[in-house]
């Protein structure tokens, strides 16, 4: 049994939290969130410098060919600092259906600049309210290109291109287009979120020029692949981010007084944050078997990814609130950080398919399981 | 003479109405009429502006001036709660100074009680009032004071004795906020809004006159203040006729309504929404769901259980009995309404929900509940502070240990 | 990161698992015990060939394994049916206990009859005046020569009634503030002046007891750690205690109650097809699963020597809700069937029933769920303590429920 970090990995997480520490702090976040840019460059190009875009990007394309236990390590520290960046959407999305999907040519074309922090890739399903499936879609493709509009996109108003999910009318009803955002047919216009700190677009298609990315009509099961994947990297975010939240908790309590003790003394406190605890440690350990699946292209990935991503939901979501409650008045107030976990907890909760969806995956995938 | 009757009261009424009543005064000079005569605030004592007149006579007065959608006095904001504590334990200086422009809307009120340091222990408030020997010496920081930057008055909790236990070294003061050593500044919430401020004291001054009940009395008569803000007595005061009329006296009253309710225009958002969770369910088709139906049925379930609770607590209230402590009951149940409503959002809208603006669902309404409703579990008492009340008051559970009994300066707090 | 064993873990396990496949108790073997025989046939079994109690030094009746080899032994060993529970208290904390307090003689020679299954063993801390509060404990020892003499009352021993000896937290001196005034024993369970009265639980079952003292003897050759030290030998055995209770695998569990909504239907349809039902079962898969992995982290841990870290403290506290409130779903899931506790005519042959009788004990036995949720604010998460009022006061002068 070997269910751990090894040592360069945990050197890894050491460095990168020193790393954030240093360069994103809670002002950095606040910078962006009260200012007009859409990401933290200055960071990014650190981030860049210090190859964290490049980690799982294979050698032959100038990545460095680490595994998804190094990329879960660099997750974990980005979303403890809410960090400011299109990672997400570049690394754990655009990167991955590249990785998964594209053909040499499309390889070789953007991966060097994925890993080189040259090009930034964002990813768009969702047209609007409620949960996107192949027969809600609208967006769709012809001779032309694709034509129709997305909206939430996560950094697409700064992404160089995109991976579409477009409606098909063969298979299973959707495909993946490739899509370069440096084109007059396609207009993207900055949309105001929850969570100002990360940016995110509305773009219109019309009839821009594609390429297909992976084949026709095997779009959809393309996303289930690239989610269950990105699912890993975003509980591992989720993760770092409600253990944060815990640690703000903890040292607001132990510091405020109220009626003459510190409110850490009161049991509605204590246990309130012995809860944040238990559901933190809970989605943890499910984050490292979804590493684990991950890291090893287990069978099991939909399972454990659907299981990591459910309980980091629920333990960023829990936090994150609860951390503003241990507050009190000042933690609703903008000048505090509680601010930043409560944004971003939802945020990332409802990006790449709510707790909803992935708790039915997570059934289906045991039903599936038990069948084979 | 005889006691009134409904019917006497309501015939009176009726022709001072249709002697006196002319949409075509202007806004102060009506209400001046209506503190003359009384049938503005008809509950108040005849030697204050009001008839002595029993509440469900009062409701009778109110139905006529709404049937002729007369204009009653000013009732928005924290004036009425300024005016309650004032026919309570103020002096007839007082009550000559400042009741007559509070019913006419010429004097804006707020309270300052909360402060960065006290907030669920209001009584820990550190804001200091120093007697000088001919006047009262405020220094110290207020916090969440709705109104602090247009209001006139402002009524003040501030410590006098630090010697004497917490509860025991408070003294009230109405203070004028018009003056150099005030100074207010915004607050900007965590959803964006900016709807309180931050009130510092630097050397203000209160003469010994605007003192309210005796010195060391400040504790009680807060509470005197609090149990009217929690009979709802302060706050969104609504005009009691319908939009369309107009007319110079409707302008200006709707001006001055919405100058009070701007503050509040996400409240709303921030108690959940719940009449919004059925339509969105249906206009997405989320309706479908077994799951959105659970948590629409669950959450349909929590509001009405607490509708019903508010209701028999009011219906308790106006058989006479005294509030009591289940205001707890009702603050905790709409807590959990409003995060339950928070979650059916959530769940019917999707990763739409994290558009604000008119990006968002709804305008970004869906969006702002997400971000107000924290709100709910911590203004005024946190759900923490109201189950200890529950405990305490309703189940007649044991207090915690307390180490804040001694004098207050030897209390262990945060030093602001 | 990975699953495996190493090399040697390998071999260990291949060992005991061929070991147990060929020692496992037949039916015919086991035709005619009751349940105490039958756990007691199996653990002498694993004594003579060296398999019990495996972490346990050599002489005290042990194999000297490792921590991990212990794991996995008890891995293997649960994939197959055999009589277990007689022994969890005397092996998980009595033992524990005995090796860092008592001589080494005494160790030798009570250790490896509780190894073999020959001695059982019981625990008697708790008293109607306290549980949690643990230190509130009023049963006296009075010195007496060599000899202390005990009266009073311990509540809620499970297994007294069949065990043969018993550690026990008596109030040596009750002028000492509280922690101070106890010293800990280990004492006969047939010594005169013992009486054990069950005590029928919610569940219908009959485990535990009331156990009074009346002018009972105990040398104090049978005393561990010092006079008024008591306190801090307690701690050592409620450490294991918690470690040994754990998540509570058994009963019901994700995998019974997906079982039962496949079977059973809501609106015509299997219940399983219905979303709300999915929700919930997905909501426990991963708690289920987080524990799981916790336990694979320690074992991490303890596979490369190291102590496991805090995270192992949140399994009671999880998985004793968790049992409880999927029992309750079941029930509902099976309508008014539900309501029907019958080994014929129920589901599962009334597991559903059973622990939906039982899990509110597992959430009061070996610290509540309150006191575990202190403890990991406190130890873990490193918060202050609650305000105690009963510090630093004699005992005899401390407030208490009904005295
Ligand atoms: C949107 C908003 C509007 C407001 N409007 C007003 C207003 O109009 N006027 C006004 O005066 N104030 C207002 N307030 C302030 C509000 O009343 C206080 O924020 C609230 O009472 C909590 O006090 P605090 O912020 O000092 O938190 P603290 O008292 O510092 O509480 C911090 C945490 O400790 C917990 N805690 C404290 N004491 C105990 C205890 N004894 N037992 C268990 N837990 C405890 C609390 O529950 C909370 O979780 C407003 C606040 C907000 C957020
Ligand atoms: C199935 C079962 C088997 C058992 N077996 C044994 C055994 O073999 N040997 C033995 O000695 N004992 C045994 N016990 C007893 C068990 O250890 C105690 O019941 C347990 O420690 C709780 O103590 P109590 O019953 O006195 O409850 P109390 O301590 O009176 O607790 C009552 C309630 O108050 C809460 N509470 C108490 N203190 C605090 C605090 N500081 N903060 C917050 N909440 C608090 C508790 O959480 C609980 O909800 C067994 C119990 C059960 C149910």
């Amino acid at each position: 049994m070997n269910f751990e970090f090894s040592e360069e990995q945990n050197l890894l997480r050491e460095q990168a939290g020193g790393f954030l520490g240093d360069h994103c702090s809670t002002k950095v976040v606040r910078k962006i969130l009260d200012g007009e840019e859409s990401y933290d460059q200055e960071l990014w190009a650190k981030v860049v410098e210090m190859g964290w875009t490049a980690t799982v990007i294979p050698e032959e394309f100038d990545g460095l060919g680490l595994s998804y236990l190094e990329l879960s390590v660099i997750a974990e520290e980005l979303g403890r600092a809410f960090a400011p960046l299109p990672f997400s959407s570049s690394v754990y999305l655009a990167t991955e259906a590249l990785i998964a999907a594209g053909s040499n040519g499309q390889k070789e074309e953007w991966l060097p600049k994925l890993a080189a922090g040259s090009a930034i890739g964002c990813f768009a399903v969702g047209e609007g309210t409620g949960q996107a499936t192949p027969k809600s879609l609208t967006t769709s493709a012809d001779g032309n290109g694709v034509s129709g509009s997305k909206i939430p996109v996560a950094d697409g108003d700064i992404a160089d291109f995109v991976v579409v999910i477009a409606a098909c009318a063969s298979g299973d009803g959707a495909s993946a287009y490739l899509v370069d955002l440096n084109q007059a047919s396609v207009s993207r216009e900055k949309v105001n979120t929850i969570d100002p700190s990360r940016s995110h677009a509305k773009l219109d298609f019309s009839s821009a020029s594609a390429e297909l990315l992976g084949n026709e009509g095997e779009g959809w099961a393309l996303l289930q692949k690239i989610y269950d994947r990105a699912a890993v990297l975003f509980a591992w975010e989720q993760v770092g981010g409600a253990e944060a939240a815990l640690e703000m908790a903890k040292e607001y309590a132990m510091g405020r007084f109220a009626f003459g003790r510190p409110i850490a003394t009161y049991q509605a406190i204590k246990h309130k944050l012995a809860n944040m605890y238990v559901k933190n440690t809970l989605a943890k350990s499910n984050c490292y078997y979804g590493a684990w699946a991950l890291s090893t292209d287990a069978a099991e990935l939909p399972i454990a990814a659907a299981t990591a991503r459910v309980a980091a939901i629920q333990a960023y979501y829990f936090a994150s609130k609860e951390n503003i409650q241990t507050h009190g008045g000042m933690g609703f107030t903008w000048e505090f950080d509680c601010q930043f976990p409560y944004r971003r907890s939802k945020l990332l909760s409802v990006n790449i398919g709510s707790e909803a969806t992935w708790q039915e995956k997570l059934i289906k995938a045991i039903e599936e399981d038990q069948a084979a | 003479m005889n006691d009134p009757t409904e019917g006497s009261v309501r015939e009176e009424v009726r022709t001072w109405l249709a002697d006196n009543w002319d949409p075509n005064l202007s806004l102060v000079d009506w209400r001046n009429k209506l503190a003359d005569s009384g049938w503005g605030v008809p509950g108040w004592p005849k030697q204050w502006y009001g008839r002595d007149l029993h509440a469900v006579l009062a409701s009778t007065v109110e139905e006529e001036f709404a049937a002729i959608n007369a204009v009653g006095v000013a009732r928005t904001g924290i004036r009425m709660l300024a005016a309650a504590t004032i026919l309570e334990h103020g002096t007839d200086v007082h009550k000559k100074k400042f009741l007559r422009r509070i019913l006419t809307g010429e004097d804006t009120w707020c309270q300052l009680f909360s402060e960065p340091g006290s907030g669920s222990d209001l009584a820990g408030a550190t804001t200091r009032a120093d007697y000088d020997g001919e006047k009262w010496i405020i220094n110290g920081q207020k916090v969440w004071t709705t109104s602090a930057h247009h209001a006139d008055y402002g009524l003040l909790l501030a410590r006098t004795d630090w010697d004497l236990p917490k509860h025991q070294g408070l003294t009230y003061f109405i203070l004028n906020m018009k003056q150099p050593g005030v100074d207010v500044h915004q607050l900007r919430q965590m959803n964006g809004h900016a709807s309180f401020n931050q009130v510092f004291f630097t050397d203000a001054q209160i003469a010994p006159q605007y003192q309210v009940d005796e010195k060391g009395a400040g504790w009680k008569v807060a509470m005197t203040t609090l149990a009217h803000e929690r009979r709802g007595a302060g706050g969104l005061g609504r005009a009691n006729h319908d939009s369309g009329l107009t007319g110079p006296i409707y302008e200006e009253e709707r001006k001055e309504i919405a100058t009070v309710m701007e503050p509040y225009k996400w409240y709303p958002q921030r108690a959940g929404r719940v009449d919004l969770a059925l339509p969105r369910a249906r206009e997405t088709g989320r309706i479908e769901d077994a799951n959105v139906r659970q948590e629409i049925a669950k959450l349909l379930i929590m509001s009405k259980s607490a509708g019903w609770t508010a209701q028999r607590a009011r219906a308790a209230q106006e058989q006479g009995m005294p509030q009591g402590p289940e205001g707890s009951l009702s603050k905790l149940a709409a807590s959990n309404v409003a995060r339950q409503a928070s979650r059916v959002h959530t769940l019917i809208s999707g990763a739409d929900a994290l558009l604000t603006g008119s990006d968002g669902a709804m305008d970004g309404v869906i969006a702002e509940i997400l971000v107000s409703v924290p709100a709910t579990s911590i203004a005024g008492g946190t759900d923490e502070i109201q189950r200890n009340i529950i405990a305490e008051r309703v189940l007649g559970m044991e207090k915690e240990p307390r180490f804040d009994t001694g004098p207050f300066k030897d209390v262990p707090k945060n030093v602001t | 990161m990975d699953f495996n064993d190493s090399t040697e873990e390998a071999t260990f396990r291949q060992e005991a698992r061929d070991w147990l496949k060929a020692n496992e108790p037949t039916e015919a073997e086991l035709e005619g015990l009751d349940g105490i025989e039958a756990a007691k046939l199996w653990q002498k079994r694993k004594y003579d060939a060296g398999w019990a109690c495996i972490r346990w030094p050599k002489e005290h009746g042990g194999r000297g394994a490792s921590a991990i080899e212990q794991v996995i032994f008890g891995q293997e060993e649960s994939k197959f049916d055999t009589p277990e529970g007689l022994f969890t208290i005397g092996h998980g904390m009595c033992a524990p206990t005995m090796m860092a307090w008592a001589t080494e003689e005494q160790n030798k020679r009570y250790l490896p009859k509780l190894a073999s299954g020959e001695e059982i063993w019981c625990q008697m801390f708790s008293e109607t005046a306290g549980g949690s509060d643990l230190a509130a404990l009023r049963t006296r020892a009075e010195k007496d020569g060599d000899d202390w003499i005990i009266n009073g009352q311990k509540i809620w021993t499970s297994g007294a009634h069949y065990s043969d000896y018993g550690v026990i937290v008596l109030r040596t001196d009750p002028t000492a503030p509280k922690h101070q005034g106890l010293t800990y024993f280990f004492i006969d369970m047939k010594s005169p002046g013992i009486e054990t009265k069950p005590i029928k639980q919610i569940s219908g079952g009959a485990n535990f007891n009331e156990v009074y003292f009346t002018d009972v003897r105990v040398p104090d050759a049978h005393r561990l750690g010092a006079v008024g030290q008591g306190w801090q030998v307690a701690i050592t055995t409620l450490m294991n205690e918690r470690a040994s209770i754990g998540g509570g695998g058994g009963g019901v569990n994700f995998k019974s109650v997906f079982k039962l909504a496949q079977t059973v239907n809501i609106d015509d349809e299997p219940a399983i097809k219905d979303k709300s039902v999915r929700r919930r079962l997905a909501d426990w898969y991963i708690q289920e699963s987080g524990l799981k992995f916790t336990g694979y982290r320690s074992m991490t841990a303890l596979s490369r020597g190291e102590i496991p870290g805090p995270e192992n403290s949140i399994g009671k506290l999880v998985g004793a809700p968790k049992q409880q409130d999927m029992a309750s779903f079941a029930l509902d899931l099976l309508e008014s069937s539900g309501a029907i506790w019958d080994p014929e005519l129920s589901q599962e042959a009334g597991m559903f029933q059973a622990t939906y009788m039982a899990s509110p004990g597992i959430r009061i036995a070996g610290g509540t769920d309150e006191i575990m949720a202190n403890i990991i604010a406190e130890r873990v998460l490193g918060m202050p303590q609650d305000i105690r009022v009963d510090k630093g006061i004699p005992f005899n002068e401390i407030p208490t429920s009904n005295s």
